[in-house]
């Protein structure tokens, strides 16, 4: 009995082990993968996008990343005091608005990444990448964590500056001087531009 | 590499000038109603503060530039260029000061030459002492005759040489009598002696106040480098704070190219902290007595 107990205790131990191991491997290919995916679409430097070549690329490069999470922290408190339908309305022009700056510059997806650590603690993981294009060097650090199995970004930040937290000042300052339907209008606004 | 780096800082920034100059053209064309006309004269008028800037910057790089061909005698068409791309800080952690202090002790050429010259001179001083006293000396002598063959003499004076060996003892004192002559050395070397003590107490004071003035250096370059990092960090976080506010209409451009150029700023200073951070580090290590080649070591 003690032996078997002393058994399934190392085959958990272990598996746990496995887990831990293939988590930073799993993460790190699925990041490369989407970057090998990117690169193939944009092609060498100087290629003009067709529409559909450019959802094509909005898709690819957002696919990975879970809005809500990243809707909560940048509302803050205000994310659980709205309404449900209100706060569906918001996480997605919140995604728009995302999606649609994540091509204000292609050239930055040309980069050769490289890959500095990856920990993973449970169900969620830190990646801190450099990516270097020419004579430019850019910090990319991602925080990733496990969404319906899947390993899915919450925010990512640039150069030390995370997307999250800067929309979460932005916002806060918004709602603070006009209050969150003036917020709302200017995020439906910035929607219809697109 | 610090020149290298501010040029790339400097095209990066009238990059970025040029963004925010199609973001407001682009707004301009679209009679985007959040944009006034006071934004585009705030522009313009950085474009042209920032153009003066720029010129002076790049003809201090480009009088760097000369120099350093200058200096390595560069034939026309050979260019040289730096082995790292990137002006990083030196992997390193600076320690406690004692510990550079008792590697100076250690390991300074300097103070290592002036020992060697201190030992030499006592026990100069020790030889030259030592000729006041009498040399006392003791010598010994024997002999040995050995004729198996040969009958018996009663010439008690007759000796062959050949089967015939002596020996004796003598016990001598030599004592040099030029004594005012010993005493006068002997007060020259102790002199000399005292002098290059003297001398060892000057150059470790010498090596404690430069390594000192190294370590107090070093430490405040560090120390300006971080500050100078946190604060660019926040500038980034400004710069992107108001880059938003401009994509939700509630910007303003003022406030924006501050922000940019407080940026532009950081990141200049950044790099020029770095530089002088590299060169303390390198100096104090000079000063502590440990190669420079050393100086990745320790991380």
């Amino acid at each position: 009995m003690k032996t078997f107990l002393a058994l399934v205790l190392t085959l958990f131990t272990l598996s746990g082990t496995i887990i831990a191991q293939d988590g930073p491997e799993e993460i790190k290919q699925m990041l490369e993968s989407r970057d090998n995916e990117i690169k193939e679409l944009l092609g060498p430097s100087g290629n003009d996008f067709s529409q559909e070549q450019r959802d094509r690329l909005k898709d690819i490069i957002n696919g990975v990343i879970y809005y809500p999470a990243m809707a909560e922290v940048a509302l803050g408190e205000t994310y659980n005091e709205i309404e449900d339908e209100t706060r569906e309305e918001f996480v997605d022009l919140f995604a728009t608005m995302i999606r649609d700056n994540s091509l204000n510059r292609l050239d930055i997806y040309r980069a050769d990444v490289n890959y500095n650590d990856i920990s993973v603690n449970g169900d969620v993981a830190t990646v801190n990448t450099t990516a270097q294009l020419e004579d430019v060097r850019t910090s990319v650090d991602y925080r990733m964590e496990v969404i319906d199995n899947e390993w899915r970004i919450t925010d990512m930040s640039i150069d030390d500056v995370s997307t999250a937290e800067s929309y979460n000042r932005q916002f806060q300052s918004i709602i603070r001087k006009r209050g969150f339907d003036a917020l709302l209008e200017s995020l439906r606004r910035r929607a219809a531009r697109t | 590499m610090l020149a290298i780096e501010i040029q790339r800082i400097l095209d990066d920034a009238n990059s970025q000038l040029e963004q925010v100059d199609e973001t407001l053209q682009e707004m301009q064309e679209e009679g985007n109603p959040d944009l006034e006309e006071a934004d585009i004269f705030k522009l313009d008028i950085f474009k042209a503060e920032f153009q003066t800037q720029r010129i002076e910057v790049q003809q201090s790089l480009d009088f760097v530039k000369r120099m350093w061909n200058y200096a390595l005698q560069t034939s026309e068409g050979v260019t040289y260029i730096p082995e790292e791309q990137f002006l990083d800080p030196l992997p390193y952690e600076i320690e406690e000061y004692t510990f550079y202090e008792s590697n100076a002790m250690q390991s300074r050429s300097e103070l290592r030459g002036v020992e060697a010259g201190i030992e030499a001179l006592r026990n100069s001083v020790e030889a030259t002492r030592a000729q006041q006293y009498p040399l006392l000396f003791l010598g010994i002598t024997g002999s040995f005759a050995h004729t198996p063959n040969r009958p018996r003499q009663t010439n008690p004076f007759i000796i062959n040489n050949s089967n015939y060996a002596s020996a004796g003892v003598g016990f001598g004192i030599r004592q040099n009598l030029n004594f005012q002559s010993i005493r006068n050395r002997v007060e020259k070397t102790e002199i000399e002696y005292q002098r290059v003590n003297d001398l060892h107490k000057a150059v470790t004071d010498g090596i404690v106040l430069e390594v000192n003035e190294a370590y107090r250096e070093a430490v405040i370059a560090d120390s300006k480098r971080k500050q100078t990092d946190e604060a660019l960090k926040i500038a980034r976080n400004w710069v992107r704070n108001e880059q938003l506010n401009y994509d939700l209409g509630f910007g303003d451009v003022e406030n924006l190219l501050e922000a940019v150029q407080k940026e532009l700023e950081l990141r200049l200073n950044l790099k020029q902290n770095t530089f002088e951070l590299n060169k303390r580090i390198a100096a104090l290590y000079k000063a502590s007595g440990v190669s420079v080649s050393q100086m990745t070591i320790n991380e």
